[in-house]
């Protein structure tokens, strides 16, 4: 396990050093977008005197490397800055809705995972049956539709036809567990419909693959029963695959839903993220970018590590 | 008693609802029309009731939404600042100014000098009284040296304010402005705050409601003002106010019952409409789109190609297509037929392609660009489209250029010699004649630069009889219509809809939403949820 050790160690180190380089593309990017802060904030309204003076105010007289070492250093203290829009503190800004970013992932994620992979499974082992081109052609239709159209379809169907659901997902903090469930039901159907075809097809596509490997062969020849087999064999040899494909998807889950944030009107980081672009809030940017990639990076080293235990060849390479 | 009658005393005592009653009138012979009708005639409709909460949701968001005034510059800002700010006079629907926290006023010196007296005994919702202080306090706010205001350039005509006593303020002018108590009520920005009040402290106003949370670009939440100083007026007992971005979502928002209040796109207004727990209110406006047609610059410094181009609009035809029908034809001149100084006698600029040839054949020009995103409006592109289509009969070749949205206003408005604009609705012609058309105005996005205009505006600003700044007033428009470089081809209406429940709502040709009257007038009747 020492292997696994010091490369979990290696990865941190480069994963430090990744998000210091997005910081700085972030910064330039913003950068080089027309306009600034003070700009975006007055718009068709500002004049030259309130420009200069906004600017003054805001700090963004100063030349933008200027701004970013310092904005570096206070990283390195812990501390993300206010932002430039509202003088609010990053942290509280993001806070709430960091929260409800991972909430409606966590809880789409619970139902998506192993609803996929149990289709994924099934799919394998009735390969070629109808109930095989069946679940293909569903979740290949629900991948297909673009997400806001599944969205307003089950708007359509929950909410306005037969109102189960809310067409809003408001959710506040003060709010019960159930009632915070009930509130994102929708949004997580809608989520829950676009993920599903990917991790399912690359599961089935996973475990077919296995299938024709000789020690397969081997087990039929035993006499185990094909379902047995798929577990038992198939499933351990194919999890690397499968856990990768998994962890995108949360991955997506997490940084990816902001047109499912706009339609149910659910205040999540995505929101906030595009808001921050077109009003040049770089505090913001840096902070909600700084989340995704660190997203990102995380759950990628998490199935790394998840494949290096499920298959003990890859813990001793050659 | 009629059997009518009975049913109408049955809903006003509460023990019938609107559906029940509708159907129970309909077993009388009556038609729903007709039952309607009664319905709102009746006692039962004419008095409103305390408590309830209502949702308003608002299509914009921004975590740059602010309770501070001198900040505030979104349409949630305005709502928010209506719900618990006053300024010192008021609209009403007629747009006549009214009494707010100031009971009367008058002026002297051509109206150059102007005296307000308080209404005593004004509270702020931390129970301190309002004094003169707070009022020099909240306006010089705007006006100080390193102000960021948007205001800040409308109310730099104020030179000096000083207090006589708690309850007088008088403000001296530059030049005098007839109309300057009507540019404090329209203004959401002129908000009272309490003197000292800077942005960061607990927000405090003397209006209809106070803050309870306020979450930027996500929702604020107020409840009834218990001290307010209007006792008839401010019936709901909380407005959650909503950002909802997305169109889609509103409108399901609204037939689903999450949402009472809410702006509607005039293109599915009526299909909203058809929901029979929904009304769509639309209210001709002055808001308007607009070419802007830069005079400082070739190609559209040429006068001919301003006149062509004003000839090739088929604006009834976009007004209905583009708005579908929720707007009204424009003249090329700003101001709506709703405002007292718009100037009746102008002649329409017709869809005429043998005028638009004559002049475009003197411009000798073989095509002309016109860049538009949806920044200056939805339709902006379609628009354009349209005008593209009927000047082919006039032999111009109009060539479109779809610009990014994200910046619009920096780097193409002002900048290229004609794009597409738009303002919104000013409750008086001097208003948006001066802040858009003065030669030396900031927002001249024309450039169209004109002495004799310069004159009437300030002629027109401090003369007092009205027949006389009419006629002022219809001159300094028809400067605009034929020579400037305002090429408006509508205005559009201020459409909202409201849930059955929502009783007292009224749109107002100023502002969108009503112009904050709905925090001082509606008040909800659940049995109406029919």
């Amino acid at each position: 396990m020492n292997s696994l050790g010091s490369l979990i160690v290696r990865r941190l180190a480069f994963a430090i050093l990744t998000l210091f380089i997005i910081s700085v593309l972030i910064s330039v990017g913003v950068e080089l977008l027309p306009g600034d802060l003070a700009r975006s904030l007055l718009g068709q309204m500002a004049t030259p005197e309130t420009l200069a003076a906004l600017r003054k105010e805001l700090g963004l007289d100063q030349p933008y490397h200027i701004r970013y070492l310092a904005w570096l250093g206070d990283v390195f203290r812990w501390d993300l800055g206010r932002s430039l829009a509202n003088n609010i503190l990053v942290s509280e800004l993001i806070g709430v809705r960091l929260e409800n970013t991972l909430f409606l992932a966590a809880v789409a994620a619970v139902i998506a995972v192993p609803v996929s992979v149990i289709l994924g499974l099934v799919a394998a082992l009735y390969r070629e049956s109808f109930f095989d081109k069946f679940v293909s052609m569903t979740t290949l239709t629900t991948i297909s539709f673009p997400e806001f159209l599944v969205a307003y379809i089950l708007m359509v169907i929950f909410s306005v036809q037969f109102p189960f659901f809310p067409s809003m997902a408001n959710v506040t903090h003060d709010m019960a567990f159930w009632d915070r469930l009930h509130a994102v039901a929708l949004p997580v159907m809608t989520l829950v419909l676009v993920v599903v075809a990917h991790m399912m097809r690359l599961t089935r596509a996973a475990i077919i693959n296995v299938l024709s490997r000789p020690y397969i062969e081997m087990a039929e020849l035993k006499g185990m029963s094909s379902a047995w087999i798929i577990v038992w064999h198939a499933l351990p040899n194919s999890l690397a695959p499968i856990i990768n494909v998994i962890v995108i998807n949360i991955a997506y889950l997490v940084v990816g839903v902001v047109v499912v944030e706009v339609v149910f009107v659910y205040p999540g980081l995505g929101q906030l993220l595009v808001d921050s672009v077109s009003n040049r809030d770089l505090p913001v940017v840096q902070a909600s970018g700084l989340i995704f990639a660190a997203t990102f990076i995380f759950l990628n080293l998490t199935a790394d590590i998840l494949s290096i235990l499920a298959n003990p060849r890859l813990r001793h390479p050659k | 008693m009629t059997d009518m009658d009975i049913l109408l005393k049955e809903m006003e005592t509460g023990r019938m609802n609107r559906r029940e009653f509708l159907e129970r009138a309909a077993a009388l012979g009556v038609t729903a029309v007709a039952a309607t009708t009664l319905l709102e005639t009746s006692a039962y409709a004419a008095t409103p009731k305390r408590g309830g909460e209502v949702v308003w949701a608002d299509g914009e968001s921004s975590p740059a939404e602010t309770y501070d005034p001198t900040k505030m510059l979104s349409g949630t800002d305005a709502t928010r600042s209506y719900q618990v700010y006053n300024r010192l006079t008021n609209l009403d629907h007629d747009l006549n100014v009214v009494p707010n926290l100031a009971e009367e006023w008058e002026s002297a010196n051509d109206a150059t000098e102007w005296t307000f007296r308080l209404r005593e005994g004004v509270e702020f919702h931390d129970g301190k009284t309002l004094t003169s202080e707070d009022v020099l306090y909240s306006l010089n706010e705007h006006i100080k040296e390193d102000s960021t205001s948007p205001s800040k350039a409308l109310l730099s005509s104020i030179v000096d304010m000083k207090a006589d006593g708690d309850n007088v303020v008088t403000i001296t002018l530059n030049s005098g402005n007839a109309d300057f108590p009507i540019q404090l009520g329209h203004d959401y920005h002129t908000s009272v705050v309490p003197a000292g009040w800077k942005d960061g402290d607990p927000v405090v106003g003397t209006g209809p409601y106070k803050l309870v949370e306020f979450e930027p670009g996500i929702r604020s939440i107020v409840t009834r003002n218990e001290n307010y100083f209007k006792s008839d007026a401010a019936w709901v007992d909380t407005w959650i106010t909503q950002n909802v971005t997305d169109a889609t979502a509103r409108t399901n928002g609204m037939r689903t019952g999450t949402i009472d209040i809410s702006g509607v796109d005039p293109r599915v207004a009526d299909m909203i409409g058809r929901d029979s727990a929904i009304t769509v209110h639309s209210t001709p406006s002055g808001a308007h789109f607009l070419w802007s047609m830069m005079c400082d610059r070739p190609p559209s410094d040429d006068l001919n190609l301003r006149l062509a181009l004003k000839h090739c609009a088929e604006r009834q035809a976009m007004v209905d297509q583009l708005l579908l029908g929720h707007g009204t034809v424009g003249n090329d001149f700003p101001v709506n037929p709703g405002i007292p100084m718009y100037c009746r006698e102008i002649p329409q600029h017709d869809y005429d392609p043998d005028k638009a040839k004559f002049y475009w054949d003197k411009t000798g020009l073989s095509s002309v660009e016109i860049s538009a995103s949806t920044q200056a409006g939805e339709f902006a592109v379609d628009a354009c489209v349209m005008l593209q289509e009927s000047a082919k009969a006039a032999g111009i070749t109009i060539d479109i250029k779809r610009v990014p949205a994200d910046g619009y206003w920096e780097h193409t408005w002002m900048k290229v010699p004609i794009c597409a604009s738009n303002w919104n609705s000013r409750p008086t012609a001097d208003l948006i004649l001066t802040l858009v058309f003065q030669s030396d105005a900031e927002w001249n996005e024309t450039q169209w630069k004109n002495d004799r205009f310069d004159e009437l505006l300030v002629l027109g600003r401090k003369t007092v009889d009205p027949v006389l700044r009419y006629e002022i007033y219809c001159e300094a428009e028809a400067l605009v219509h034929g020579d400037g470089g305002a090429f408006i081809p509508f205005f559009m209406n201020f459409v909202e809809a409201t849930r059955q429940r929502i009783q007292g709502y009224r749109g107002s040709p100023a502002f969108s939403g009503g112009a904050g009257w709905p925090f001082e007038d509606v008040w909800v009747d659940d049995n109406m949820a029919g």
